[in-house]
């Protein structure tokens, strides 16, 4: 392109070129993908240049957000592109943690250690109450159900994100919550290329967790439990200070150690005048970190294929085969929780000890104090809670070029997957008296679970350019079909040994089923125009007609209008690449559920009641986003990108509870109003480039805050997390958490954790009539003070006061609400971070490359339960801590106070913060120079590598990275399966 | 140009479709199915005496545990007595009152649900002039008997536990619902009980059943006549 005009050309296939131009112009070189080159035009007809790749090439073309390609400087609103080859080198199983840390303002947290489950992913902001945050995700423009842990990341190319409805308007009710769309590898030689790679390591958990030393039991003169009254009993001073008997056991070491990974991959690539492909096939196994278990096992192969047909037809074909089998481990609740049960273990007792068959002991007692603790290997042994998805992306799309300027374009793809879980423990299992009963003697539960998604589309464009005009547009007609059902069945009480089908159990018989259908059509046209590549304006409107909106309300609008203005092409500095001005409106949408309108009745054998009121008029919330922002990059070096968002959900949809008075519990109802303001920064650059040595850095700053507007009607209520599901099944994996925390409330912020608290000054406690009435006390406010801990007491509790726990014991006052003459009920947390980072470097010399990655959350909370119920359990190394100071347990333990009878308190809530190593790799290729000509590889890579190294946290639990829920929004610990680290060294050969 | 104008048509035609996206939920009843036939129908109308009884044989309202004091064993522990006071003490919905939804919303949905649905037999009988008719049998009279003493007996229970509560007749309007105090709906509660009583007593054979649980599909409790 000569710079200041509209004259430009295109290099042939040998990078030959002609142009025009003038002595004292100059030449500006672009490619996708690379550095843009400026050359001055002198007195000679040859002008040679050598491209060289960039992370921060402003003509690399994006695919998301948009109705064609689009060259990212005409993007009047930010489209995020994350390449992927820093975590290629870094075990994982799951794609999502690709985008860890990399794009601002994208919060994904790997709710657990258990690879089956997805990472919990939001972008942006919250734009839904009830719902779910999870994105929309695309692989290769093909519309997907989810589930990125199924998309190996030796796949990928390069990721494109799009965070609010401002970039998202293009996929209406779809994209409410944002879009991730992974595009795969393309071939890129013309002689096959042909990549193997082969990964091993293993993995441990990052650090122990502090369980307590002592206990509050009687011992005897030789140190052992005194049972002498014929059982274990209470030492009546009441003290956490007595050491358990003989050599402390820890049974988190036994059960919780190293374990392998691996992961084997081969993929082959060409790409021809007129065809191009990339055949790949993948393994990877994950052992965790439990012992006992089977491992998470993925094998998948893809098949892409481009062929062109004629000079003015193409053929695109995606295909990709996915296997996932592995054990699920269930999180939160007691029963067969692993982490329950290794926590509260007795230290006393070896969990591995067997009896006289050899079989674990299936439970212990439990010092007198709790019943008995389920023995987790005996869990293990037995149980078996295998899950196994299977699921075929593919797609086929055709690009027929009626005119130079007329293109148009059909796709047909499918999504289509199933999930089996299968729950069963034999005849003859003991469950244990306060654990599930159901599986005593034998249970089994089958879930089966399948989808298919069918989308097809016929997409007409027209792009011309007039003068210094250039004009894109695009009219898209879409038709989305998707079907979905799942089968339960369970049963008890065996007849048989060795039997696995269901039939044989004898009790609790029930099965389930359901199935879901939805019909979605959308046309969009969407016009984009610039003038001069400078101006840029850009406009869009579509319709989706869904089966899943009310027959009354069935068809919906979403619209953007986009503005930018490229500054820096006004401006005449060498220095100066691109500094650009942009601005979005934008709205998108989130679809109702599957029955949320209609009029249900709940139907049983001892009922036929109104469930719902049907909703005609139900449709999708409409979230209005304004972006702005800009885009600059200097010495070809740096960029910088600062983006603003302002997010307002209207008609965000609610399960209303009514009056009651009339048929029908509850009704859907578009009714709550949500917002959110966001600020974005991402800072990218090159520091230092010599022929040797490369530094590429690259840093994200985001912050987010998320409120509640308006509830409509609604009451303030407590959002019920519900879990992770099986398959599409109305199964949870999990239970349900035993605490409802997050409190759903008008002007407070969207992850608010309301709660009782301590009170921590004598000014926090209620004085009425000259008399404390705290715990309904009625005591002189000179009777209290604040001890060593920071709690308010009772200074001299010797007379056994009524409402305090115990005699000559402290007890730490809760605050109280003189209206109600209740325990005081406030925001106590709020789980949205002040801000997150991530800090990227690679540092490459000649061979050697370093790649790092720590990402941070600054700020922000998390609601620690398995602290709280572990002072239940006397089982928290806290409770060594008070009993050290001379303190009764029932200071710690007792549900008038700091335990608070495992109901939310301000004393569980701790701080997120955290700065975690997430990603290192550091490798070596021998590249052909040095491998010679005689041997015919081009390539050996050697790494060594590691995934979530180290977190540097206060948090007091495993890991503050917890999402029960699937959202980060809701961050609750209870008895969560900790994420862990992994170590791997690999070798890629290339050839 | 031709080509564009068939796409954009084509298009226009399928976008107009719309019968095929009023898919039906076949996971779930609607009234229509419920009150499909006789026997549904009177289905319908036993499953709400069952849920009457088991409303009454489970019922664990807020006012009757303060006076028996089984919350706290103590007395005025929490002040509980004073949700005996007159008039009746408004709950407190916040985290602190964490089984709100059982101890003062369960009565609530559970008395008033079998109300809407006896006011779905009323109405279905009374204003849109239905009979049930199981086999050569007409069981409307029975029905609607049954219906209104169901309706009067959920209605006592409303007045006993809460202050105020409605009071819904099939051609209520739903948007248009106000409070009774709970005196007034006590005296609509006996007023209905009276009519089920009188329109059972002149129904031959009249049967009054439930679902019994486990196996056995119903039993009857009562006949009169």
């Amino acid at each position: 392109m000569v710079i200041g005009t509209t004259n430009g050309t295109q290099t042939d296939f040998d990078g030959n070129y002609i142009i025009s131009a003038e002595e004292g112009q100059s030449l500006r070189y672009s490619y996708i993908g690379q550095k843009t080159v400026k050359r001055e035009v002198g007195s000679a007809n040859t002008i040679n240049v050598e491209m060289q790749y960039s992370a921060q090439a402003l003509d690399e073309v994006v695919l998301t957000g948009v109705a064609q390609g689009t060259s990212k400087k005409k993007l009047a609103f930010k489209v995020e592109t994350v390449p992927v080859t820093g975590t290629q080198n870094v075990p994982t199983p799951d794609a999502a943690s690709a985008l860890i840390g990399k794009v601002a303002g994208a919060q994904i947290v790997q709710g657990g250690g258990n690879p089956l489950r997805n990472s919990a992913i939001i972008l942006r902001g919250a734009s839904s109450i009830e719902g779910s945050t999870a994105p929309l995700i695309i692989v290769d423009g093909i519309i997907t159900q989810g589930g990125l842990n199924q998309i190996s990341t030796q796949d990928i190319e390069t990721i494109e994100v799009v965070k609010g409805a401002a970039a998202s308007s293009l996929y209406g009710s779809l994209a409410g919550n944002g879009v991730i769309q992974v595009i795969t590898k393309r071939g890129t030689t013309d002689k096959p290329k042909v990549t193997l790679r082969f990964e091993n390591g293993f993995s441990n958990t990052q650090r122990d967790y502090p369980l307590a030393k002592n206990h509050d039991r009687l011992l005897d003169a030789n140190g052992n439990f005194d049972v002498s009254s014929g059982s274990i009993v209470a030492d009546s001073d009441g003290i956490f200070d007595n050491p358990y008997p003989g050599e402390l056991i820890n049974n988190v070491d036994e059960f919780i150690s190293s374990q392998p990974y691996s992961q084997i991959s081969v993929g082959v690539s060409q790409n021809l005048d007129k065809v191009n492909y990339y055949i790949s096939a993948e393994q990877t196994e994950v052992q965790g970190i439990i012992t006992g278990l089977d491992p998470f096992k993925r094998q998948n192969a893809r098949l892409n294929l481009d062929v062109n047909l004629s000079s003015k037809f193409k053929l695109e074909l995606t295909n990709y085969l996915v296997r996932q089998t592995g054990a699920e481990v269930t999180q939160a609740g007691q029963g067969d929780n692993v982490f329950f049960n290794l926590l509260t273990a007795n230290p006393t007792v070896r969990l591995d000890q067997r009896d006289a068959s050899g079989n674990y002991i299936p439970f212990f007692d439990g010092n007198g104090f709790i019943n008995e603790y389920q023995n987790p290997l005996y869990v293990a042994s037995n149980q078996k809670f295998d899950n196994e998805n299977t699921r075929l992306v593919s797609s086929i799309t055709g690009k027929y070029s009626i005119t130079d300027n007329l293109v148009l374009e059909t796709h047909l793809s499918t999504d289509r997957g199933r999930s089996e879980f299968v729950n069963f423990f034999p005849k003859g299992y003991v469950s244990g008296s306060q654990f599930d009963p159901n599986t005593n003697n034998g249970f089994i539960l089958n879930i089966d679970s399948d989808y298919a998604r069918v989308n097809s589309y016929a997409q007409l464009n027209y792009n011309t350019s007039f003068g210094d005009f250039n004009f894109k547009s695009s009219l898209r007609y879409l038709f989305e079909d998707f079907e979905g059902s799942f089968k339960t069945a369970q049963s008890s009480n065996f007849l048989t040994e060795g039997v696995t089908n269901l039939q044989q159990g004898t009790e609790n018989i029930s099965i389930n089923s359901a199935e879901f259908e939805e019909k979605t059509q959308n046309v969009f046209l969407s016009a984009d125009f610039d003038w001069k590549e400078k101006l840029i304006i850009g406009g869009l409107v579509r319709s989706d007609r869904s089966s899943l909106f009310g027959e009354d309300n069935r068809d919906q609008i979403f619209y953007r209008g986009s503005f930018a203005y490229r500054l820096g092409e006004d401006i005449d500095a060498e220095w100066l690449d691109e500094l650009k001005f942009r601005a979005s409106y934008g709205t998108a949408g989130l679809r109702p559920s599957f029955g949320d309108i209609f009029e249900t009745f709940s139907v049983s054998q001892t009922g036929i009641t109104p469930l719902q009121i049907g909703n005609p008029d139900l449709q999708s919330p409409t979230i209005k986003e304004l972006e702005v922002g800009l885009d600059l990059q200097v010495l070809n070096k740096y960029t910088l990108a600062f983006t603003y968002a302002n997010s307002n959900t209207e008609d965000a949809l609610i399960t209303v509870p009514l009056s009651g008075a009339v048929p029908g519990r509850v009704q859907v109802q578009n009714i709550a109003d949500t917002s959110y303001e966001a600020y974005e920064v991402a800072f990218n650059g090159t520091p230092f480039e010599t022929e040797d040595f490369t530094w590429d850095f690259g840093i994200t700053f985001s912050t987010v805050e998320n409120t509640i507007d308006d509830l409509g009607s609604v009451a303030p209520f407590n959002r019920v997390i519900q879990g992770f599901g099986a398959g599409s099944s109305n199964q949870q994996l999990d239970a349900d958490p035993a605490v409802n925390v997050f409190r759903v409330e008008p002007g407070q912020p969207f992850g608010a954790m309301f709660g009782n608290q301590l009170a921590s000054s004598l000014d926090d406690l209620t004085v009425e009539n000259g008399v404390v009435i705290n715990e309904g006390l009625n005591l002189p406010i000179s009777d209290f003070s604040v001890n060593e801990f920071g709690h308010v007491i009772v200074t001299s509790n010797e007379d056994h006061k009524a409402g305090l726990v115990n005699a000559g014991g402290e007890q730490a006052i809760r605050k109280w609400n003189p209206e109600t003459n209740q325990l005081a009920v406030d925001l106590i947390g709020d789980t949205n971070p002040d801000f997150n980072m991530g800090f990227k470097n690679t540092l490459t010399y000649k061979n050697l490359s370093l790649y790092t990655l720590i990402d941070a959350q600054i700020g922000g909370d998390v609601y620690n339960y398995t602290r709280q119920y572990l002072y239940f359990n006397d089982r928290h190394a806290d409770l060594d801590t008070y009993g050290a100071a001379g303190q009764q347990s029932s200071y710690a333990n007792a549900s008038s106070t700091i335990y608070n009878g495992a109901a939310p308190i301000d004393y569980f809530v701790e701080d997120a913060t955290f700065v975690k190593i997430r990603e290192i790799s550091l490798s070596y290729t021998l590249d052909d120079d040095i491998l010679g000509p005689k041997i015919p590889i081009d390539a050996i890579k050697f790494t060594l590598s590691g995934r979530n190294l180290h977190t540097f946290t206060d948090y007091t639990g495993y890991d503050p990275e917890v999402a029960l829920s699937g959202s980060p929004i809701f961050k609750l610990d209870e008895f969560s399966f900790p994420n862990f680290r992994t170590f791997a060294a690999a070798v890629q050969i290339t050839f | 140009m031709k080509k564009i104008i068939y796409f954009v048509m084509a298009m226009t035609i399928l976008s107009c479709t719309q019968e095929e996206f009023n898919i039906s939920n076949s996971n779930e009843a609607d009234t229509q199915r419920v009150l499909a036939n006789g026997p549904d129908f009177q289905n319908f109308n036993i499953s709400n005496h069952s849920a009457l009884f088991d409303n009454q044989i489970e019922f664990q309202g807020i006012y009757f545990r303060g006076l028996a004091d089984q919350f706290s064993t103590t007395n005025a522990a929490y002040g509980f007595w004073g949700f005996c006071d007159q008039p009746r003490r408004q709950i407190i919905n916040s985290t602190a009152n964490d089984d709100l939804p059982t101890q003062a919303g369960g009565p609530w949905d559970s008395f008033n649900s079998v109300i809407n649905n006896a006011n779905i037999v009323i109405g279905n009988i009374e204003n849109d002039g239905n009979q049930v008719m199981v086999g050569d049998s007409d069981l409307t009279q029975q029905e609607l008997a049954a219906a209104y003493f169901d309706k009067g007996v959920a209605q006592g229970y409303l007045a006993l536990i809460y202050d105020k509560a409605y009071i819904v007749n099939p051609d209520t309007d739903p948007g248009a619902l106000e409070f009774s105090a709970y005196q007034d709906v006590f005296a609509a509660a006996v007023q209905n009980i009276e009519i089920g009583i009188q329109m059972a007593s002149s129904f031959d054979g009249f049967q009054y059943s439930i679902f019994a649980r486990r196996g056995v599909r119903w039993s009857n409790i009562f006949r009169i006549g």
